[in-house]
């Protein structure tokens, strides 16, 4: 979460095909700092609403959606901007120490065993079939009850 | 918003146009027992504040222009007040800290 920030100018960058709206704009390269004027992060790109920082400047940049209001040409498509060339940057001595965030320490739990009940074997025995056997009818009876489907007929025509 | 504290100051002549008349602090955020969390950040000032004071930051764009009453503000974080004391659980808290200017 870093807002406002400091960094330095390290170099810039020339692209001749790009969105109309980055035209006219300079675009530079920053390399974050912190309170002691130590590289911080990576370098990233950030158009430059001065107009007139260089290499080698320490300037202060606004990101995020300020970052393209303040450049007054409307809404221009900008994640960084520059706002400002430090003249003076003066920090108390004693907050200039890095904040160490501990980072909590997970106590790993011994996996318990829990003791496996053995399967009781599966005794197979035969149960009687529920199934009740059809009963007999007389073949004659039986020609009677199958009458010709019509697909069967249809096949047969083709 | 955000509680934070003032650590040092910046000095620029040269910058956008709606950051002018204002003053501006580098402030570093704190716990609610003082304790500094996470990186240094840069605002402007709008109530006055010194190095050492424990501040309220606002960080919502829009808010800011409104105080600013400036279309065009580009700023993302302003401290809006100086706190004078916190109460959490009960117990009363005084954040801000005296520094030694080197």
């Amino acid at each position: 979460m870093i807002v406002l920030k400091l960094g330095k100018v390290i170099g810039n960058v020339v692209a001749s095909v790009k969105d109309p709206g980055l035209d006219g704009l300079r675009l530079l390269i920053i390399q974050g700092l912190d309170d002691n004027f130590q590289a911080i992060g990576n370098p990233y790109i950030a158009a430059d609403g001065i107009r007139t920082a260089g290499p080698g400047d320490i300037v202060y940049i606004v990101s995020r959606k300020e970052a393209a209001v303040a450049i007054s040409k409307g809404l221009v498509p900008i994640d960084e901007c520059v706002v400002g060339f430090v003249d003076e940057y003066t920090v108390v001595s004693a907050a200039k120490e890095k904040v160490k965030v501990p980072i909590p320490k997970v106590k790993k739990k011994p996996i318990e065993k829990k003791p496996v009940k053995a399967r009781k074997p599966v005794q197979k025995t035969k149960t009687p079939s529920k199934r009740v056997p059809r009963p007999k009818t007389p073949p004659e009876k039986r020609r009677k009850a199958r009458t010709p489907s019509t697909k069967a007929t249809q096949a047969k025509g083709d | 918003m955000l509680l934070a504290r003032v650590i040092g100051t910046l000095v620029a002549t040269i910058k956008t146009k709606s950051h002018e008349n204002y003053k501006i602090l580098a402030i570093k955020p704190i716990d609610l027992s003082g304790n500094f969390i996470g990186d240094t950040l840069i605002a402007l000032d709008t109530a006055q504040a010194g190095i050492g004071d424990c501040v309220l930051i606002m960080q919502e764009g829009n808010s800011i222009r409104s105080i600013m009453n400036d279309e065009e503000g580009a700023v993302d974080a302003m401290i809006v007040g100086i706190v004078d004391f916190i109460k959490v659980d009960g117990e009363q808290r005084e954040l801000t800290v005296s520094y030694n200017r080197d």
